[in-house]
């Protein structure tokens, strides 16, 4: 990108630096229902807050109908909510209870639709024009900037195209380009990169990382891919039915789900049904399975002594050998049902109990099927989740 | 329009209050105020006038009287005679209509008989040559004497030792009558009844003759019970149209004696001496309850209809006809024949011959009544400039004011945007006749003295085509996704901005060919300018109609090709248009 541009973006954080530990976007008991054909409502976005913190990636994961579109359109001011508070940048955007409803034209942000909406009777150029018109730029710096954000995007040569002319990769570069010409802090993105094939999605969603690391904007982005939520995201907030199930980093998500939704929509979860029988001081727990004693290195909030619980752990996590492991603290006996080689990886699936598990190795070594083998955990690797 | 300031803070009141957090949660904008204030303007418009004519019926000269009236209604001479004729024509009209463009329909849609160019503009052929055109051209094939067509008949008959005076064919007759009324219905029926058999899901009859059912036995047993519907809201739209229609009957009516409800309407008004005002005011009032009881009983048909266009996807494999392909093609042809191209070409031999006469002496062919036409005769040049003008300014200001409204019903699905809706329609179901009386009621007089101005023909043509407007603007409107506003929206544009730089741009298109249309009807407006054009304001539509009744048959024919020529270029050019248009970019952003 060029340098002109990023000494733009400096001093606008400058600027806006003596609220870099306050929320760029904060919403609170956010609630808002629709009405369903035969007349029952259906809470969409039912009691949610969450926060963005400036420069930060901040991804809204859910499966479809979760709410989370709905959620960013709130933000935006392009749904209207019934209950609840918006602050954008410390300004009250939306407020159910003293009537507060600024028109999205007037928070101050970007937005990109999953359908990119670029007007198809504008050139490219015009396109990424018509937010400098609005905000009321000087004409004589929209060429440049318009010239420098297609630059930054990656495709300079565009300009005067239609959008209908461009591929679909190309049509998102000219929505990033549109949204980040104003120089917004605050972008927000609405399953963008759902519409293109898997090798553009990548490619595109390598560059907007970078971009957004080096821009420095604040994001909220809405996807129901949990890799792309992962790769990108600063802090994620799973949502289910229309609350936030949980929210924080990548790694703490999938490392410490709070619930078995959430382990299992971030990823492949293994489960053993058992019964608390004590919680450590240091947060281990002991837990009564029908693999025996069980000790799991962390508790899911709110799971007491005596609990039906569920031991959870990753496929990865799990060793699988002839012999039995005896450094390894869970280990029990299973029968290898599948082995399968995927090509960075092989996966097996493991029998017992009339209960399966999924495990990824490394390794290529695959087993027949009918094998008597024994997997283990580390204690560290296991979770307890409520049942 | 000139209500316009007056009632934006009364009705709409923009900025008083900001809705936020209402249950139906739209924001109240100017925007919407605006949008708001349009459609009760236009409402009011289209009420007052109805209002005025309701109010006459009981208000003699400012005293309440309700009897004056009535009695004097029921007492017209031949007022039960003139309801029968129209009942019985209309009702028979509709059902040949309904026959005529179902089979039309089907041949178009299901079978291989299709004539792809054909097919499309089929429904628009009656726009090209309006019906007064159109049935002044029958007039001059089918009248018994010197119409065309007879004399043909009679030529052939002859060596063959028939000798006939007049005849065999009359238009000025019940069947004539008929017949004109057939055509004229037979676009509406066509398009309900071939969306119908679009909607349908085709996979039905395929399963049909995958059974062992022949192409008979499908059509009977499958096609037409799953299209019911469609022909149900046909008919009613068939008698929604007869009770309304006015330029067919009012040429035919005179000379045949069958006296016609709507050409009553017009003659006591417009064409004695003194104007009987409360005889139209109560002959409107049995249109006005015809009209409401055929809208009632559409609303509810149209309303029970809806499962009949659940399965919309399935195209047909078209249906080979064989040998009878080129009889279905030689249908079509005859329909096209019939309502364009043998009225077209008399009119065209009357307008280079100079007088009614089928003399095939074409040494005396010339341009003179054109000529005459357009710079001699002041009456017709005036009200073809007139004509132009208020079309040109009408549509354009119609569709202007539609695109607003159907992009603000479109965006706002909350209270507001339903009313909107409802109040820019209120007026459809008002015949043009009654509307005319009304507007000449309600604005001819005190306090506004509009009568036989330019304004008052330009208020009725907005008042009148307005809801029709809208339906064109929503198929525009539907055309734009709204992720596209929205994007605007949080590019930081206002409703105002968004509206002009992006939804009006990307609706241009689908505009242009509503606003052809729209063009078109208001160029040959006849049923209301009947009653409301002056002789200072004269209009194409009245003036045709004068000269005809004046015998000017040379005069009418040329103006009459005018007119249709005018039709063509402007149906063509904006269709051109609108494709060259769409032709930039290869979807319109439907998202």
């Amino acid at each position: 990108m060029s340098d002109q541009l990023l000494v733009e973006r400096n001093s606008m954080a400058a600027e806006t630096a003596q609220a870099a530990d306050a929320p760029m976007v904060k919403v609170s008991n956010l609630v808002k229902h629709f009405r369903r054909a035969d007349g029952t409502t259906v809470n969409a976005v039912d009691d949610v807050s969450i926060e963005v913190m400036p420069g930060q990636f901040t991804v809204l994961l859910g499966p479809s109908g979760c709410g989370k579109t709905t959620l960013l359109r709130c933000v935006a001011g392009l749904e209207h909510p019934v209950g609840g508070r918006v602050e954008i940048r410390g300004r009250t955007v939306f407020d159910a209870a003293t009537k507060v409803n600024l028109a999205p034209e007037k928070r101050g942000l970007n937005m990109i639709f999953q359908s990119y909406a670029l007007w198809p009777h504008m050139t490219v150029a015009a396109n990424i024009a018509y937010p400098l018109v609005c905000k009321k730029v000087k004409k004589s710096e929209h060429a440049g900037r318009v010239a420098r954000a297609l630059e930054m995007v990656g495709i300079p040569e565009l300009g005067k195209q239609y959008p209908s002319q461009l591929s679909g990769g190309q049509q998102q570069r000219v929505a990033l380009a549109r949204a980040l010409v104003s120089n917004s802090d605050l972008v927000l993105f609405d399953e963008p990169l759902s519409n293109v094939d898997a090798k553009v999605r990548e490619q595109l969603r390598f560059e907007l990382l970078s971009m957004q690391r080096e821009l420095g904007f604040a994001a909220l982005y809405v996807t129901h891919d949990q890799s792309e939520a992962m790769e990108l995201a600063h802090s994620i907030a799973v949502l289910e039915k229309g609350k936030v199930a949980q929210s924080g980093g990548p790694q703490e998500i999938y490392r410490k789900p709070s619930s078995r939704y959430v382990g299992g929509f971030v990823g492949t979860l293994n489960e053993i049904d058992g019964t608390v029988r004590r919680i450590d001081p240091d947060g281990t727990a002991v837990v009564d399975t029908e693999v025996g004693e069980l000790s799991a290195g962390s508790v899911a909030d709110g799971v007491k002594q005596g609990d039906l619980v569920v031991v959870s752990c990753r496929p990865e996590r799990v060793e699988l050998n002839l012999v039995e492991p005896n450094d390894i603290a869970n280990r029990w006996q299973v029968t290898v049902t599948a082995s399968v080689f995927s090509g960075s990886r092989t996966e097996h699936v493991v029998t017992f109990a009339d209960r399966d598990f999924r495990l990824w190795r490394s390794d290529s070594v695959l087993f027949e099927t009918g094998t008597a083998a024994w997997v283990g955990v580390a204690t560290e690797d296991l979770r307890v989740l409520p049942f | 329009m000139t209500a316009l300031p007056e009632t934006l803070p009364a009705g709409a009141a923009p900025g008083t209050q900001p809705a936020a957090g209402r249950s139906d949660g739209s924001r109240f904008t100017l925007f919407s105020g605006i949008s708001l204030a349009l459609a009760i303007v236009f409402m009011l418009l289209a009420m007052y006038p109805i209002l005025s004519v309701i109010a006459g019926l009981f208000f003699t000269d400012g005293t309440f009287n309700p009897g004056a009236v009535f009695s004097h209604v029921l007492g017209l001479p031949g007022l039960w005679q003139m309801l029968l004729n129209t009942l019985v024509i209309v009702v028979v009209s509709g059902a040949i209509a309904v026959v005529c463009g179902s089979v039309l329909a089907w041949l178009v849609v299901r079978t291989d008989a299709r004539i792809r160019w054909l097919g499309g503009i089929l429904p628009l052929l009656p726009f090209v040559l309006p019906a007064l055109v159109g049935t002044m051209g029958w007039a001059m094939l089918l009248s018994p004497k010197t119409g065309l067509v007879n004399i043909l008949i009679r030529n052939i008959l002859s060596p063959l030792g028939v000798h006939l005076d007049q005849g065999p064919l009359d238009v000025y007759s019940y069947g004539g009558m008929i017949f004109v009324y057939t055509i004229y219905m037979i676009p509406f029926t066509f398009l309900l009844v071939s969306a119908g058999l679009e909607n349908s899901d085709a996979q039905l009859e395929e399963q049909s003759r995958v059974s062992g059912g022949g192409v008979l036995r499908t059509l009977f047993r499958v096609t037409i019970p799953s299209v019911r519907p469609s022909l149900g809201a046909a008919m009613l739209l068939t008698v929604f149209f007869g009770f309304a229609f006015f330029a067919g009957p009012a040429v035919l009516s005179t000379t045949s004696g069958i006296d016609i409800l709507s050409v009553r309407i017009a003659n006591i008004l417009s064409f004695s001496y003194p104007a009987d005002t409360a005889g139209a005011v109560g002959l409107s009032t049995f249109m006005l309850v015809a009209v409401a009881i055929v809208w009632w009983i559409q609303t509810r048909v149209l309303r029970r209809s809806n499962y009949a266009t659940i399965n919309g996807r399935g195209k047909a494999t078209e249906i080979h006809l064989g040998k009878l392909r080129w009889l279905g093609r030689l249908v079509i042809i005859l329909y096209a024949l019939i309502a364009v191209v043998l009225p077209f070409l008399a009119l065209l031999w009357v307008s280079f011959r100079g007088f009614w006469s089928f003399d095939w002496d074409f040494t005396t062919l010339s341009l003179t009544q054109y000529t005459t036409v357009l710079f001699g005769d002041a009456f017709s040049s005036t009200a073809l400039i007139t004509s132009l003008l208020l079309a040109l300014l009408g549509a354009t200001v119609g569709m202007f004011v539609a695109a607003i409204i159907a992009r603000f019903v479109r965006s706002s699905p909350g209270r507001v945007g339903r009313a909107v809706d409802i109040l820019i329609k209120v007026g459809a179901p008002i015949p043009a006749v009654v509307l005319g009386v009304g507007v000449l009621l309600a604005f001819g007089g005190a306090p506004w003295h509009l009568g036989g101005t330019f304004g008052i023909l330009l208020l009725a043509y907005l008042v009148h085509f307005m809801p029709q407007a809208t339906v064109n603007a929503d198929a525009a409107a539907a055309q734009v996704g709204p992720q596209l506003m929205e994007a605007s929206h949080i590019s930081g544009g206002g409703d105002g901005r968004t509206f002009l730089r992006i939804s009006l741009p990307l609706m241009l298109p689908d505009l242009i060919a509503g606003w052809s249309l729209l063009f078109l009807w208001m160029l040959g407006e006849l049923n209301a300018s009947i009653i409301l054009a002056g002789t200072s304001n004269p209009v194409l539509g009245e003036q045709m109609y004068l000269l005809y009744f004046q015998g000017y048959f040379g005069k009418l024919a040329a103006l009459a090709i005018i007119v249709t020529i005018i039709s063509v270029i402007v149906l063509l050019g904006a269709n051109l248009l609108a494709r060259r248009l769409r032709g930039g970019r290869l979807r319109p952003g439907a998202v």
